[in-house]
Formats: structure tokens, C-alpha cells, sequence
């Protein structure tokens, strides 16, 4: 596996701005990687490496020391916290037939300037995950994290993601709803100051029929912090009946910006996809409201931060109260 | 109490809505100002709470002697101005409890008193729910998310029951409402209407004025009061009309 994936790095070479899927990244701040003469590999690609175009996906199996395997059996629940912040790792769960995953993915103590971690998650039928990623950098951070779900029939994968902090991160997720009845329900706030960045690459495939999907994205940028949001959706050909919804929405100020590119590839008619993107400050109906009922803009203003990065999580989730508890220890 | 002195008001880009609003209201008494579509009944309510879509140009608005256009919004309100709006908007994920609380709070911390007791505040909730006959499930909801036309204008009474405001400034709170609505909501004004506050209906229909007995009535047509009697001139509008009444010349 190391070996393909390092062969797959030397065919499509480092990041580059000229690479798309880089694109809104700075790859300056990635730091050099070299990448060994491959040797000639028999493994089986059950990841998808020899297609792989995401290096991010392949740093971790390429150079990771050994994978961290998990496989959660039929029926069974697994709570777990993972944090693995190597320089390189790779974890990988397969969570059975009608089996449970809990897991929260954050950082360890021992901050790294450079991060570049993998995580496989497959779903067999009936299965669900819900993952919480907190992603939380420090002034000189670059961390680079990719997902990689397979979804089967009737399966379902739930993802809050928390980006926070103040260094550079790329997350990307690909997920691949493989089943009949596959659902994936992504949800990211991203809360940025002080010049941090934060680039979301989301793909999402439908692969078989009645599949649904829903990104919910949001980000509360201030300080000259920078966010890209890249959600892809594939509706293949002999997929009817999928439903796949995509929302960002923005707050920004003090000269923060945002990218937002909605990526959708319908190849079959019977399909309902939808994608919105709403970018801005505070809507000032709402602050004159709170305002004429005696509420100091101030004040005001952080009340309807607080809405808005609360309202995006659900509150019938395993990892609600985490979220809502990282929430208010960062004042909202 | 509150003395509107030829007051002016423009929008951002300087076109003129109110042209000289001169208004009265004594402690106790309830004014009703009726008028045609885009007399500038609803900015006027705007301009008195301090909305930013709007600047006043000349005149002056006094509460209780002093010129409230020098404070802002937050001031305004917890100086005692109410305004209820004509279309009050949803703020999804600001829960209507807390936001109640939390301008209470912003009221008494403005009059030096601390903060709301639990206990005191679930009292003054209740009784506001009750007096608007709403039920539990509203509340606990985003501030107006999900409510109805007439679920709405309830609420912004319940928010004017709470805050107890000495003028109360109802825009179009009768619109959209049905005859149950409507009633519940006028024994909420009629609840509220005491001898130490002043009410301004802003009303269309005289089917309001039915349930709320004005004292005084006012015609506000192209950005002034052009003309002012009692309750019996809603009769005499409902039955005319606007065009009778001269003032175009603004």
C-alpha cells in the first residue's frame, strides 16, 4: 500500500497552484516532501490509490509508520477519541454490518507545525458513523486531513466538523455512497481570526440509487482570515432518485474573504440537487430588531454569531454536547 | 410624554418621507394614525426607534423632555419606546425566551437595577402568556421562527406586556390577523393601556378601533398630519375614503 501510494505521488507529482484541487491553497507553506523511488507493489488498491488525485490522500499511506486498523463488530457500538497527529498517519475503521461508530477526532498536545493525516472509514449495510473533526492549529500550523467514507445499502455517515484556530488547514472529505438508501450528512463551521485559513474540498458520489446527501457549511471569518469551500457532488449515470442538497453561508468581516466553488456532476435526469451560497455581514434587519428591544449592538452582534455557528449542529447527535460545549468555551 | 415637533426624515439617498410630523401624546392616551399606502405611517415608527434605513433631517422627537434622536436604537428602546413591527422577522437559533430575558436585562441594567430573578421572570412570562394566550411551545422556539402571520404580532405584544415601554408605537399590529387573533391581541393592548403610557396604533381598518377605543385620530398623508379628530372620524374614513381630506399639497 505504501509503495502505491508512493508511486501514485511520483505520477501526479507535489501540490501545485496550477493543480485545481490546490487551487485556493497556498502550497508554499506546505513543507518539502521528498518522495522515494517507489517499489514495485502486488497489494490490492482497496483504497482507490492508483486513481487517487488528492496528494493530501497519499502523504499519510505513503509515509505514515503503520496504519491504525479498527474494526467494529456486527451489531456493536464503538465510542472512541482519536488523536493521531503524527506528522504522518493513517487510520482506518471499518464498522460492520448494523454496527455503531462514535468517534471525535482532534489534536494531541504535542502541537506539530506540519500535520498530514488520513482516515478510511467503510460502512458496511445498516451501519452509521458520527464523527466529530475538530481541527484547531496554532500561528505557523499546516495541517492537511483527508476522509475517505465508503457508505453501503442503507448506511449512513453523519460529519460535524469544527475548524477552528489560527494556522493554515486543507480538509478533504470524499465520500461514497455505494448503496441503495446511503446517506451522508456533512455539517463544518469554520470560526477563523488572525490570518488563519481554512479549504474544504468535499466529494461526494452517488453511486447508487434513492442516495441522499446534505452539506451544510458555514464559516464566521474576521481578522483577514481566509476560507474555501469546494463541494462536489456526483450523480452518476443508472443513479435515479437522488437527493443532494449544498449550503454555505458566510459571515464576514474585518477583510476576510471566502471562495466558494459548487462542483456538480449530474449524469442522470430523475435527480434533485440543489446548491446555495449566501455571503455577507450580519443582516441588519435582524440587529435592528434585537437593537429596538433594548439589546446594545455589541451585544446584539453576539447574539446572532452565536445563532448562526450554533444553529448549524443538531441537537439529537452523540457528539452534540461536545460541539455545543467547544462552542461556548470560545464564547458562543 | 412623547411630542413629535415638525419632524423631517429622508432615506439614505435623501428622499423625503416625513414632512413635518408635529404629534402629541399625553400619558394615557391611545392615538390612532390612519393614512394611504406610503403615507409614511411605518417610517415614522422606524424614525422614532433609531432605524438606520432612514436620517432625520430637521425637528425633534421628546420623550418625557428629553430629544431621544441623540440616543441610539438600544437607548431609544430602553428609554421606553415599543415599537411592534409590521412585519416582525424571524431569528432562527435566538431562542425567544433568552432574547426576552436578555432585553429585559438590557432595560434594567439602562435604570441601574440588576439583573431579572429566575423566579420574577418566569412570573412575568406567565402572565404575558397567558394575557396573549400563548402557549409554551412558541417560546421555546427561535425568536418568531416558525409562527404564523397572527403568531407573530401576538409575540410582539408579549414582548410589549414583558418590557412594559411608556410609548408603545403598534405598526399594523391588526394586519393579517384573524377575528380570534385579532381579539387577543386587542385585550393585550386594552390589558396594557394604562395612565401612565401612551399608545400609537398604526391602522388601515377601523376593525382595530373597534376592539381599541382611540382617543384621539390622526390622517398622515404624504409625510405630515393633515388631519386630527376623535373616534368618530374613523367612521367618516371608512366611509370616504382619503381623497376628501385636503394636504396634497406637500
Amino acid at each position: 500500500m505504501k509503495n502505491l501510494a508512493r508511486s501514485r505521488l511520483a505520477n501526479i507529482g507535489l501540490p501545485s497552484p496550477k493543480n485545481e484541487e490546490w487551487s485556493y491553497f497556498p502550497v508554499s507553506k506546505l513543507r518539502s516532501i521528498d518522495i522515494p523511488e517507489p517499489i514495485e507493489s502486488s497489494a490490492s488498491d482497496i483504497l482507490g490509490i492508483k486513481n487517487e488525485t488528492n496528494a493530501a490522500a497519499l502523504f499519510p499511506i505513503a509515509f505514515a509508520a503503520y496504519p491504525y486498523n479498527v474494526t467494529i463488530n456486527q451489531k456493536e457500538t464503538e465510542n472512541g477519541i482519536l488523536k493521531t497527529r503524527d506528522e504522518f498517519s493513517h487510520s482506518h475503521f471499518c464498522v460492520l454490518e448494523n454496527a455503531k461508530l462514535n468517534l471525535e477526532i482532534t489534536g494531541n498536545k504535542t502541537e506539530r507545525n506540519f500535520i498530514s493525516e488520513r482516515i478510511d472509514i467503510e460502512l458496511k449495510e445498516n451501519a452509521e458513523a458520527f464523527l466529530f473533526f475538530k481541527e484547531q492549529g496554532t500561528n505557523d500550523s499546516t495541517h492537511l486531513t483527508h476522509f475517505r467514507i465508503s457508505v453501503s445499502e442503507n448506511a449512513k455517515v453523519y460529519c460535524n466538523m469544527l475548524l477552528l484556530g489560527k494556522g493554515i488547514s486543507r480538509t478533504s472529505v470524499e465520500i461514497f455512497l455505494n448503496g441503495k438508501n446511503a446517506c451522508a450528512d456533512y455539517r463544518s463551521l469554520a470560526l477563523l481570526k488572525e490570518q488563519a485559513e481554512a479549504h474544504t474540498h468535499i466529494k461526494i458520489h452517488h453511486n447508487a440509487q434513492e442516495t441522499n446527501s446534505s452539506q451544510f457549511a458555514r464559516h464566521f471569518l474576521t481578522e483577514n482570515s481566509y476560507a474555501s469551500y469546494d463541494g462536489g457532488v456526483f450523480a452518476m449515470e443508472d443513479c435515479s432518485k437522488i437527493s443532494s442538497s449544498q449550503l454555505v453561508n458566510t459571515i464576514l468581516q474585518d477583510d476576510a474573504k471566502i471562495s466558494v466553488k459548487p462542483n456538480l456532476k449530474i449524469y442522470h435526469d430523475d435527480v434533485e440537487c440543489s446548491h446555495g451560497n449566501t455571503c455577507g455581514s450580519f443582516d441588519a434587519e435582524e440587529l435592528f430588531y434585537l437593537e429596538s428591544r433594548g439589546i446594545e449592538e455589541t451585544q446584539a452582534k453576539r447574539i446572532l454569531t452565536r445563532s448562526f455557528a450554533r444553529e448549524i449542529f443538531q441537537n439529537d447527535t452523540p457528539h452534540a454536547n461536545r460541539i455545543f460545549e467547544e462552542l461556548s468555551l470560545l464564547g458562543f | 410624554m412623547l411630542s413629535i415637533k415638525n419632524l423631517h426624515a429622508a432615506l439614505e439617498d435623501n428622499t423625503p418621507i416625513l414632512r413635518g410630523v408635529n404629534l402629541e401624546v399625553k400619558p394615557g392616551e391611545v392615538h390612532a394614525i390612519m393614512g394611504p399606502n406610503g403615507a409614511g405611517k411605518s417610517t415614522l415608527s422606524k424614525v422614532i426607534s433609531g432605524h438606520p434605513a432612514y436620517h432625520v433631517t430637521s425637528g425633534e422627537v421628546l420623550l418625557q423632555n428629553k430629544n431621544i434622536l441623540d440616543l441610539d436604537i438600544a437607548e431609544r428602546a430602553n428609554a421606553g419606546i415599543f415599537i411592534s413591527m409590521q412585519y416582525p422577522i424571524e431569528i432562527p437559533g435566538v431562542n425567544n425566551i433568552e432574547f426576552l430575558r436578555m432585553a429585559l436585562d438590557s432595560k434594567r441594567a439602562f435604570q441601574g437595577l440588576e439583573k431579572i430573578s429566575d423566579s420574577e421572570f418566569q412570573k412575568i412570562l406567565s402572565q404575558a402568556r397567558d394575557l396573549l394566550e400563548m402557549d409554551n411551545r412558541y417560546l421555546e422556539r427561535g425568536v418568531n421562527e416558525g409562527f404564523s402571520g397572527g403568531e407573530k404580532k401576538r409575540n410582539e405584544i408579549l414582548q410589549m406586556a414583558i418590557l412594559q415601554p411608556k410609548i408603545a408605537f403598534l405598526d399594523e399590529t391588526d394586519s393579517g390577523l384573524d377575528i380570534d387573533a385579532l381579539r387577543i391581541v386587542s385585550k393585550g393592548i386594552n390589558a396594557l393601556r394604562n395612565a401612565e403610557r401612551g399608545i400609537i396604533l398604526v391602522t388601515h381598518y377601523k376593525r382595530l378601533l373597534d376592539y381599541v377605543k382611540p382617543d384621539y385620530i390622526h390622517v398622515l398623508r404624504k409625510g405630515k398630519i393633515v388631519l386630527s379628530g376623535n373616534s368618530e372620524l374613523a367612521e367618516e374614513l371608512e366611509a370616504k375614503g382619503y381623497d376628501w381630506i385636503p394636504g396634497d399639497e406637500a
